[in-house]
């Protein structure tokens, strides 16, 4: 990629739109040291062939900006900036490749253009298998096997059935690899495709999780009130896949969603 | 009629895809969950199909559903609930007393389309107590 290709030829309307905010952090601790972006973001995107998790493969031509980060607007760059912005732009690809810290309705958006058809399965395909292979999921061969059959059925019912969100699966993985414990649940489609899972022993200890991108969820729990636990308490809400554990935990949940600790008090 | 409340002594079919179902083919939330942008969750009103038959009532369902061009799969299957027990179950356990509505809302080609409404606000946590509420399933396909 050359300085040129990176910001001076004002990325067109397309373009900008499919801008994506990187790594704040890691560009103010490694590249800049201008203070006038002190409020704004590096932004990369790229055009060429990404590969099946919508990653930019090498040869793809990669861009770079910054973006207000308080709002969606571009701003232009000075031409002083642009070798930093390279910089910026190159040292981030590499961290972009190895870890998932972009909107991945984005990601998505920027890969290859395919058939309609054919492209959210070519990638759901390998991200499945990409779980069947991923240490971190302890039941990683009968997740992979259950999202097979979700695409094969969503395949088989569509239009009614979207297929599995892609952003939503990568939620998914994302919660089960930082939450080992938990059994295995309950892993279904909604309408729109994405993933919701759940645990469930009986009308007063229900959890549900839908995973609304590689961020968002939304939650659902029927749980004994934990004051006057002849009651059930149900709640609803949403929040990051990150905190979800930690709102619930009043509820108890993890004692019927975890391996240890199966019974109830008394059992 | 359109817009007229279904009787709470009568029942409803919900058809449940394959997707939606758990593996075991048990019905979950997920099939009583809103597409986005949709209004009302569709079901169709079996009485009006035919009085005490369901074997004739479930036919009806899947001649309307196929014939509105709807895709029955394979593992889909067909929830039967009843209205009142529904709508009593919600208004005893949701947070709001949440009184739904049921309603009738026919179309040409499927003349018992039927309507939840009033599902929202959380969409999800009423779906996951519809979801209770389901009496027994049968094949889409038949």
């Amino acid at each position: 990629m050359s300085a040129g290709e990176t910001v001076a030829t004002s990325p067109d309307a397309t373009i900008i739109s499919r801008l994506i905010p990187l790594d704040y952090d890691y560009y103010r601790r490694n590249v800049s040291t201008h203070s006038h972006e002190a409020s704004m973001v590096p932004c990369m995107s790229y055009r060429g062939s990404g590969d099946s998790l919508g990653h930019p493969q090498p040869g793809s031509a990669l861009w770079g900006d910054f973006r207000q980060s308080d709002g969606p607007s571009t701003a232009p760059v000075e031409a002083e900036t642009i070798k930093e912005i390279s910089a910026a732009v190159a040292g981030i690809a590499s961290i972009w490749c190895r870890e998932s810290k972009t909107s991945d309705y984005l990601r998505q958006s920027l890969s290859p253009p395919t058939t309609a058809t054919n492209r959210p399965e070519e990638s759901l395909s390998g991200l499945v298998e990409s779980i069947r292979r991923d240490p971190r999921l302890r039941f990683r061969e009968r997740l992979g096997t259950r999202l097979a059959r979700l695409i094969e059925i969503s395949r088989e019912e569509q239009p009614e059935q979207a297929p599995p969100a892609l952003a939503s699966v990568r939620g998914l993985i994302a919660f089960l690899a930082a939450n080992q414990g938990l059994k295995y649940p309950t892993v279904v489609l909604t309408p729109d495709g994405n993933v919701r899972v759940e645990w469930r022993q009986g009308r007063d200890r229900h959890f549900a999780i839908e995973f609304l991108n590689d961020i968002d969820v939304r939650f659902v729990v029927f749980a004994s009130d934990p004051k006057r636990p002849y009651k059930v308490a149900r709640v609803a809400g949403q929040a990051s896949l990150d905190s979800v554990m930690t709102l619930v935990a009043p509820y108890r949940v993890r004692d019927w969603s975890a391996e240890q600790d199966e019974k109830r008090p008394g059992e | 009629m359109k817009g007229d409340a279904i009787p709470d002594g009568d029942h409803i079919a919900r058809l449940c895809g394959g997707a939606r179902l758990d593996e075991d083919g048990h019905v979950t939330g997920a099939c009583f969950l809103l597409r986005a942008k949709e209004e009302y969750l569709s079901v169709n009103w079996l009485e009006l199909l035919a009085r005490n038959d369901r074997a004739a009532q479930l036919a009806g369902v899947r001649q309307a559903l196929s014939g509105k061009g709807m895709m029955l799969g394979s593992s889909a299957r067909l929830a039967v609930l009843s209205v009142g027990e529904m709508r009593d179950h919600i208004r005893r356990e949701s947070r709001d007393a949440r009184a739904l509505r049921v309603r009738h809302e026919p179309e040409p080609n499927d003349p018992s389309h039927t309507g939840i409404f009033d599902l929202e606000p959380d969409a999800d946590l009423i779906a996951d107590l519809i979801a209770e509420t389901v009496r027994e399933t049968f094949p889409a396909r038949g």
